[in-house]
């Protein structure tokens, strides 16, 4: 009688042991502080004068740079020299929107309201 | 004694089945709860990925502008010789070349940022730019 009574005693303890345990989930979503940095200034632009020369007309324009009070001396460039300081601006420009654009995306991509 | 134990052994069963009953029933609830969540993360994230393919696109389309900018100016370059003008008119060489020079700087504002007026309309060294940039200064109009 006695060892029927233990083993439902322990039974009964023993099921407390096989217990069902509560999930406890933990949550950590700490966004970064958004930079927001001023975009900078558009360029603005010195006016810039070219000025043409051949073999006939350089006395010419140097008498009237003389004449305009400007030394008579000039900074020159072949046309091969125009065309590539032309195209190295172009590249400078289209280099200019490739990163303008990058950055407003990305702004846009972490830093939007929206999000 | 023995019917007591056993009715005492019972009850402490049916009281812990009923705790373990709440607790499943509470993880019923954090599961449910955590598969909302990881819901509204995936349409998060979805909505990000069609964002990055937008952003992707656009800026495909962007540079893909100034590209062809560039392409016309190298045609340009191509199709006339300057030197040749510069030879035969220098005066309207240098007026021709400066007007083109202005036109350039501007461009070089609007990409920077500047904002597109009217009269960028008329400027023929970056006829994409201007295209581009003026579509998002455009207001819709109701």
């Amino acid at each position: 009688m006695k060892p029927l009574l233990i083993s439902i005693l322990l039974a009964i303890f023993l099921t407390g042991c096989a217990g069902v345990k509560k999930i406890e989930t933990v949550k950590v979503a700490v966004a970064k502080t958004p930079l927001n940095l001023e975009m900078p200034e558009p360029l603005e632009s010195n006016e810039v004068i070219w000025i043409v020369i051949n073999k006939d007309n350089y006395k010419e324009v140097f008498d009237e740079l003389t004449a305009n009070g400007k030394k008579p001396v000039l900074f020159a460039l072949t046309d091969e020299g125009y065309k590539a300081l032309g195209m190295n601006y172009a590249d400078l420009r289209e280099h200019i929107i490739a990163q303008h654009e990058i950055i407003i995306t990305y702004k846009d991509y972490y830093e939007s309201e929206k999000e | 004694m023995l019917v007591a134990l056993g009715a005492a052994g019972g009850f402490a069963y049916v009281y812990k089945l009923k705790a373990d009953n709440a607790i499943l029933k509470a993880n019923q609830v954090q599961l449910e709860t955590a598969i909302t969540e990881q819901q509204e993360v995936l349409e998060t994230k979805e909505l990000e990925f069609q964002f990055i393919i937008e952003a992707n696109k656009d800026l495909t389309d962007k540079l893909n502008a100034a590209r062809k900018d560039n392409e016309e100016l190298t045609k340009k370059f191509a199709q006339y010789d300057i030197a040749e003008w510069g030879m035969q008119n220098p005066e309207r060489t240098a007026e021709t070349i400066n007007n083109a020079v202005a036109d350039v700087n501007r461009c070089m504002e609007i990409a920077s940022g500047s904002p597109v007026v009217e009269a960028d309309k008329e400027n023929k060294q970056c006829r994409e730019l201007v295209k581009q940039k003026g579509k998002k200064n455009e207001t819709p109009t109701d």
